[in-house]
């Protein structure tokens, strides 16, 4: 037996290392054989049709990129920001992935049937780190932002730029060295950690945290295709299960690994790193807590998501639960995170059925 | 089989004249896009989208049937003009043959992910907007079963010995 | 058959398919599908042709790459380009083989709007070789000196073949451009010192042009490279002044030039029309190319193949300079054989992560692998530019003679090459100086 496990990342990537860890996992604790293929034969936009044709067994699809096939699940991704609501959680990776994975598979009946229609079965997520404002100077304030143009990769993230007065810039990921380094763009909205990946050292001079906040929850790194599911026995779907528990844990710490990582150089390199000023974080918790509302009208209007006032605080109510859950851990704690996602979620779940209902 | 001829040609100058407005329209599309930006408070709704999934897709797709006309498709001439003429038309015909196979089997596929888009009515929302993605899926195939159809003929013409020798 | 042999076995019978002229993108297609249907199994075959070339094309940052085709079609239809000549013409009138150096630098000129180097070999080569012909320049000498300097087309933005790289690499267009103008510049000096030294030591290679030309009549001819000049200069100072990204460069050029053409009202509606046409003929066969190229990929990883050659390569040795030595070779041949972005796609996705880990910056990788993809298009058997020039003389020189006429301006690459090479800060001061 074996498994096909593709991913649009290059192999040197945390995300190329969250798979290799996930191989060894299975290679070391069945029969079969692993083969990841990094980049090679599935982009980001074809992973979830790649994992419906079968072209892989395993691969992340990335929900956003697949905005009506996964509105089910792409609306809690939509609230991470609502994670910092009373607080800013000390990860919003370990929090949303716990919300996320027991919000989809056990409190959401939609997200498995939308999920199932693309003959995939879902395990597991693994969101990164907080949002942060990459700039070319240093912005503190509200008023600093104002009338910036920002990089905003997404609708949520759009309205927030909105909202403080700015301007948002939709250029690609790779066009983002070019636009910060010439001043077409401000700052870009991401993940600390993207400093590195995408090289910003050079051109970034002041990082603000957590502003606006909130994190890519969209991040399905555990979607299987249905036949290859339905294929195996069920030991081999715990252990396939256990070994996903493993594995997003292993991503989310890696970001904050590299969060840190990429904070401590930018200090060094004598990039400022700044909290946003009173003015700016009182701004984006009311922006925060009013977009909730907004999100709710959005997919009840557009993508006819059904009762969508309910799964919102369900879903709110399950990221406090996590939040407590996560908050006492170190961060960068992998087994312990590892055996809350397990304890808590994916042990739960009964591999006779799950998948086939 | 004139019919045949003058049916198809009048096919491939339709798609020659809407990839060239899809090439035309994205030339002025995102210009207007750049010299508007300085003015407005936020980006023309949906210009990446538009350009990625729409033109796009025209003007890499719609062409193909044309270049197969014209004899245009990249192809390596160092051994094959070596051959005696009569080695070289049936090599002719074989790329021909292949390209039949090639074309009808992406015709296929892209038909059968077009419908399903269109099933799903698939669309994206870019700053609120909603813009429907699924037409989009429906150039590729066009474009595919139309150089399909002209590899076709051609092969016919090269059944009936009456091929062109290339260029 | 392990899968291994498997995928060698496709990749012999996709070079026999094209040595029997069925077009490359055909080719690849029909390897690559056949290929992951045995490799795979038919899921994976249907799966993939459904996948790759819708999301192939769709894609932003690939739409620069219809409209710098466009940009540089329209500047030719619209006789823009024939200025670039007789400007370079007028200023090095009297340097032995002056007519030879202008189109070296009218082409360097036109490199500048123009995507790829058959465009810029296709362009210069009607304008300036009838002219050299007049004079009495030997055969050779013309016909080689404007399929070299075709080569300028790529490495000096806009460039086709950066664009995909960037895309490939994920590394900043803006900067392989730039790199890339400096290597087209060096390249274009060393081809006009080459032309200099030969023609002094063979004088009858280009007979003097008894012509008398003024300084009035050089500074006049600054009217006739005004517009281009005016072109360039908005396209690349909005793109590295920070007004635009490259992407939207394209689209820009393509607007500008099709405004002053109108302007001048030296574009007809059928020669807008040509343009167009051959912009999508373009486009479309490059980009099915691009299709069967990304299938292939997938084929040589699903089988294996990939990983069982890059092993191969970098089982010669560890040293950055061996190791980036034994890429340029594999290169040079493969150069011989295929075309430029179709080679190029093919073996990225092995020679990357190997080039990377032997510690040499991806952005002057960029730029050294066009500058040894533009070599190939000039080696025999399979020399696009070389085609293109045999198509725009006719009889006036057999195939083989345009490629002799190559010679000595191989050698010149070559040793543009080896300094690349020993200093690499020729490609990368520029954008660091910027950056
Ligand atoms: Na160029
Ligand atoms: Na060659």
């Amino acid at each position: 037996q074996s498994l096909r496990i593709a991913h649009g990342y290059p192999a040197q990537s945390i995300i190329g290392a969250t798979y290799d860890h996930f191989a060894e996992y299975v290679e070391a604790n069945s029969d079969i054989e692993a083969e990841v293929f990094a980049l090679t034969l599935l982009d980001l936009r074809q992973a979830s049709p790649g994992l419906t044709s079968g072209v892989a067994d395993v691969s992340m699809v990335l929900t956003p990129y697949f905005q009506n096939e996964f509105s089910e699940a792409n609306f809690p991704a939509d609230l991470s920001m609502a994670a910092n609501i009373d607080g800013r959680p000390t990860s919003i990776a370990a929090a949303m992935a716990g919300a996320m994975m027991e919000y989809i598979i056990f409190n959401c009946p939609d997200c498995l049937m939308q999920i199932a229609a693309q003959n995939q079965v879902y395990l597991a997520t693994a969101p990164g780190t907080q949002f942060s404002l990459l700039c070319r100077e240093p912005l503190a304030s509200k008023a600093d932002v104002e009338g910036k143009v920002l990089r905003s990769s997404t609708n949520t993230f759009r309205r927030w730029t909105e909202a403080m007065g700015a301007t948002a810039s939709s250029i690609s990921g790779n066009e983002m060295y070019d636009g910060l380094n010439q001043g077409l763009i401000d700052c870009t909205v991401n993940a600390v950690g993207e400093m590195s990946n995408f090289s910003l050292f050079d051109v970034v001079k002041g990082i603000t945290l957590a502003v606006p906040g909130g994190t890519f929850g969209g991040t399905g790194i555990g979607h299987f295709n249905l036949g290859y599911w339905a294929d195996l026995s069920v030991e081999q779907r715990e252990m396939m299960a256990r070994g996903m528990a493993e594995t997003a844990a292993f991503m989310s710490t890696a970001y904050v690994r590299q969060a840190q990582t990429d904070l401590a150089k930018a200090r060094e390199m004598g990039i400022e790193v700044l909290e946003p000023d009173a003015s700016l974080a009182e701004a984006t918790a009311a922006f925060t807590r009013a977009d909730v509302a907004t999100i709710v009208q959005l997919y009840t209007e557009q993508y006819g998501v059904q009762d969508a006032q309910a799964k919102a605080e369900t879903f709110q109510a399950l990221l406090a639960k996590w939040k407590g859950l996560t908050d006492p851990l170190d961060p960068t704690d992998q087994a312990a995170l590892a055996e809350l996602l397990w304890t808590e979620v994916l042990g739960k779940v009964d591999y006779e059925t799950y998948g086939f209902n | 089989m004139k019919t045949v001829f003058a049916v198809t040609n009048r096919l491939l100058a339709l798609a020659m004249i809407v990839a060239g407005v899809a090439v035309v329209l994205m030339m002025l599309h995102v210009s207007l896009d750049v010299v508007t930006r300085p003015f407005l408070a936020r980006p023309l709704p949906g210009t990446t989208l538009i350009v990625s999934d729409y033109y796009m897709v025209a003007c890499a797709f719609l062409p193909l049937a044309y270049a197969q006309a014209v004899d245009g498709h990249i192809s390596m001439d160092a051994a094959a003009h070596l051959a005696p003429p009569r080695a070289q038309y049936h090599m002719a015909g074989f790329a021909l043959l292949i390209a039949v196979v090639v074309f009808a089997l992406l015709t296929w596929t892209a038909t059968h992910d077009a419908l399903t888009k269109f099933r799903i009515n698939s669309f994206s929302i870019e700053f609120g907007t909603r813009i429907p993605t699924w037409p989009s899926y429906f150039l590729l195939p066009a474009g595919c079963a139309l150089m399909t159809l002209i590899s076709a003929l051609r092969l016919l013409e090269y059944a009936l010995g009456r091929l062109a020798p290339p260029k | 058959m392990t899968n291994i042999e498997i995928g060698l076995t496709g990749v012999a019978i996709l070079f026999a398919l094209v040595a029997m002229r069925v077009p490359i993108a055909f080719s690849l297609i029909a390897v690559s599908f056949a290929g992951l249907w045995i490799v795979g199994g038919e899921r994976a075959a249907w799966g993939t042709l459904s996948l790759v070339p819708y999301t192939f094309a769709a894609t932003w940052t690939m739409s620069s790459i219809p409209m710098f085709l466009m940009m540089g079609y329209v500047c030719f239809a619209a006789g823009l380009t024939a200025g670039l000549f007789r400007f370079a013409r007028l200023w090095t009138s009297a340097l032995p083989g002056g007519l030879a150096i202008a189109s070296i630098f009218g082409a360097a000129g036109f490199a500048a709007v123009a995507g790829s180097s058959v465009a810029c070999s296709a362009a210069m080569g009607r304008i300036a070789i009838p002219e050299m012909t007049k004079y009495g320049y030997d055969a050779r000498l013309a016909t080689g000196a404007l399929a070299v300097a075709g080569t300028l087309g790529a490495l000096i933005p806009p460039s086709i073949l950066m664009i995909l790289y960037g895309m490939i690499a994920q590394v900043s267009i803006g900067q392989l451009f730039l790199g890339g103008a400096v290597v087209g510049l060096v390249t274009a000096l060393g081809y006009a010192v080459l032309i200099v030294i030969r023609v002094s030591l063979d004088p009858s290679l280009a007979p003097r042009v008894e012509e008398a030309v003024t300084w009035r009549m050089r500074f006049a001819a600054f009217r006739d490279v005004a517009p281009i000049a005016g072109l360039i200069a908005v396209i690349f100072g909005g793109l590295f002044g920070g007004f635009f990204t490259p992407t939207e460069a394209g689209a820009l050029g393509a607007t500008l030039s099709t405004v002053i053409a109108l302007a001048r009202r030296s574009l007809s509606w059928s020669a807008f029309v040509d343009a167009i046409r051959e912009t999508l003929m373009t486009t479309a066969t490059l980009f099915i190319i691009g299709c069967g190229a990304a299938l292939l990929i997938r084929f040589l990883a699903l089988s294996g193949t990939g990983v069982f050659l890059t092993e191969a390569v970098t089982g010669f040795g560890a040293d950055p300079v061996m190791i980036i030595l034994g890429v340029a070779l594999i290169y040079l041949v493969l150069g011989m054989f295929l075309e430029p972005i179709g080679a190029m796609l093919l073996t990225l996705p092995i020679v990357l992560p190997i080039v990377g880990d032997a510690g040499w910056s991806l952005v002057w990788f960029g730029v050294f692998l066009t500058k040894l993809l533009e070599i190939g298009m000039v080696t025999p058997p399979v020399g696009m530019n070389v085609f293109v020039i045999k198509g725009v003389v006719g009889d006036l020189i057999p195939l083989s003679g345009i490629f002799r006429g190559i010679v000595w301006f191989l050698v010149v690459d070559l040793i543009i090459g080896a300094l690349l090479v020993l200093f690499p800060a020729i490609v990368t001061f520029l954008p660091a100086l910027i950056g």
